[in-house]
């Protein structure tokens, strides 16, 4: 069953507040947070929060396609890190 | 500083025998199976004795291109001695990349240099989330620091030169300090 409308999408407020801060100095600096379930608010875009995965935090960037997405769902718990000497490419984005 | 650069890279390693002909399946490593084919002919590697490398033409099939038909191997039997084996193509056969696309092998062992820090360390590996690749860090003495590869923050990669030019956001530094 989905959550409730009447709640609205939960954030953890410290977090929130953290990221407003920031945005009424016009500063950009990566935060941390052990929020995994913390949704991704509009004002978070452009900021970068490193989100705890069990075992270190991992930088994510904020886009506006994420925007509505948990901070969890980019970074994995588990992370297969490929094989050595393999093809695999990397993007830039 | 020119560097030595990896002569192939492993696409896939040979699972099991499939059906009686001699096909085998693959389980892909990494990069596209396709790059086996490209050239006509790819490296095959023995399994446990990855010297005695020979060149053969492979041919694909199935659902991505996870089957194969090797050259010469055409039993069952045959099939199942290069269990474990390993199939690789010559970097020079390799798919040319689109711009600010890179071999993660090659990014491996390349030394980050951010504009405050100086050089901070060496890239010992990559791995992806669901947004971008991260590349993991190595630093003398301290924990490895993890940096999105993304254009605003990583701003030239010279992969003959093996160097990584950075600016780190402001903050990420101290998230692995403590």
């Amino acid at each position: 069953m989905s959550r409730s409308r009447k709640k609205g999408y939960f954030v953890q407020p410290r977090l929130l507040k953290r990221i407003q801060d920031l945005n009424s100095r016009n500063e950009k600096r990566v935060l941390k947070t052990w929020s995994r379930a913390s949704t991704i608010f509009p004002e978070m875009v452009g900021h970068t929060i490193a989100v705890h995965d069990g075992r270190k935090h991992v930088p994510i960037f904020i886009t506006e396609d994420m925007v509505g997405h948990k901070l969890g769902e980019f970074a994995p718990t588990r992370t297969f890190r490929g094989h050595a000497g393999s093809g695999r490419a990397a993007a830039k984005r | 500083m020119s560097r030595q650069l990896p002569e192939y890279y492993r696409i896939a390693r040979i699972a099991s025998p499939h059906g009686v002909k001699g096909a085998v399946r693959l389980n892909l490593l990494g990069g596209s199976p396709e790059s086996l084919t490209v050239s006509g002919s790819c490296w095959l590697l023995p399994a446990g004795d990855w010297q005695r490398r020979r060149s053969v033409t492979v041919e694909l099939f199935g659902i991505d291109h996870a089957l194969a038909y090797i050259e010469g191997v055409d039993t069952r039997e045959a099939a199942e001695k290069l269990r474990g084996s390993v199939l690789a193509q010559s970097r020079e056969h390799m798919p040319e990349l689109e711009q600010d696309n890179y071999y993660v092998e090659d990014l491996r062992n390349c030394a980050v240099i951010d504009d405050k820090r100086g050089r901070i360390g060496t890239v010992t590996g990559s791995f992806a989330i669901p947004i971008y690749e991260l590349l993991e860090v190595e630093r003398s003495g301290m924990r490895p620091i993890l940096i999105p590869f993304i254009a605003s923050i990583v701003r030239r990669v010279d992969i003959e030169r093996a160097e990584i030019e950075v600016n780190l956001p402001e903050g990420l530094w101290e998230v692995y300090d403590e």
